[in-house]
């Protein structure tokens, strides 16, 4: 198995989406800035609060959290990474 | 570089993409051109509301909300195609899902979706200016699909609707700034 970069999840609210596969995901930056995008079923996790898989970058300094790939590009900020506060990450494992 | 048939089969052994279910997996199967790969219409189109007197402002922050409200699903079958008529927008999906991992010791690919030259002929588009699979996405391809033609065309699932060329991504894709290349593991670590 080739060595992608490590999954994780971050919390998230979920809606109804489009397509019955897939919810409107709304996730929360650092900044307190929303964005949201419509992601997969299969990318969340619904078992208690609301996760969205998403794919560990690194650390950032600024401002100091963790960046984080989105599964899908943020349909209002065309934009593909999050920055988290570094105890929203929730590990994959 | 524009992936080969065996190309994309070899990727797809090798899971560094996935693409699922396809009927088989060899480069000569009807589901391969030799440089692409077919994909197949699932059973879900959606359709805008009709009679809605409704516009939206660009200018405005994205909404979910607007859009599943303001479009409704139709499950489509053999015996009960969708008929799309000359000039009308709809949204199907592909049956496949597909994903393209960055992987960050060896290649990462992405893709882009083309309709079918048959299908163009009749007056089918079935992707409107978004046509790019980045590395990183995981799921069934959105198509949006316009009728341009003179009359309506029938879609039923598992029709082939559209195609997907393959590409290598030169390079470790950088997402933020350098501080972030190479690293695939919390804290820091390679793994």
């Amino acid at each position: 198995m080739p060595a992608t970069m490590a999954l994780a999840y971050i919390p998230c609210e979920i809606k109804k989406g489009m397509f019955s596969t897939e919810y409107a995901v709304t996730v929360r930056d650092l900044s307190g800035e929303t964005i949201s995008f419509f992601a997969d079923r299969g990318l969340v996790k619904t078992d208690d609060r609301p996760l969205l898989q998403v794919r560990f970058l690194g650390p950032s300094t600024q401002p100091p959290g963790i960046v984080v790939l989105l599964p899908g590009s943020a349909m209002d900020a065309d934009r593909r990474y999050l920055h988290v506060r570094e105890d929203a990450l929730v590990s994959a494992a | 570089m524009i992936l080969s048939n065996v190309k994309i089969v070899e990727a797809i052994e090798r899971e560094l993409i996935s693409i699922a279910p396809l009927p088989h997996l060899r480069p000569g199967d009807a589901s391969f051109n030799t440089s692409a790969i077919d994909l197949t219409l699932g059973d879900e189109i959606l359709v805008p509301r009709e009679g809605a007197n409704i516009t939206f402002a660009l200018r405005e922050k994205f909404s979910p909300d607007f859009l599943e409200r303001n479009w409704h699903s139709v499950t489509i079958t053999e015996d009960q195609p969708f008929k799309l008529k000359p000039n009308v927008l709809v949204l199907g999906r592909t049956a496949e899902r597909v994903r393209f991992p960055v992987i960050s010791d060896g290649p990462t690919y992405s893709a882009r979706v083309e309709g079918r030259s048959s299908h163009a002929r009749l007056g089918l588009v079935v992707h409107l200016t978004a046509p790019t699979i980045h590395a990183n996405f995981q799921g069934t391809i959105t198509l949006e699909m316009v009728n341009l033609g003179p009359y309506p065309l029938e879609l039923t699932p598992n029709i082939k609707i559209c195609q997907l060329i393959i590409e290598t991504v030169e390079g470790t894709p950088e997402f933020t700034s350098s501080q972030f290349r190479g690293q695939c593991a919390p804290q820091g670590r390679n793994g």
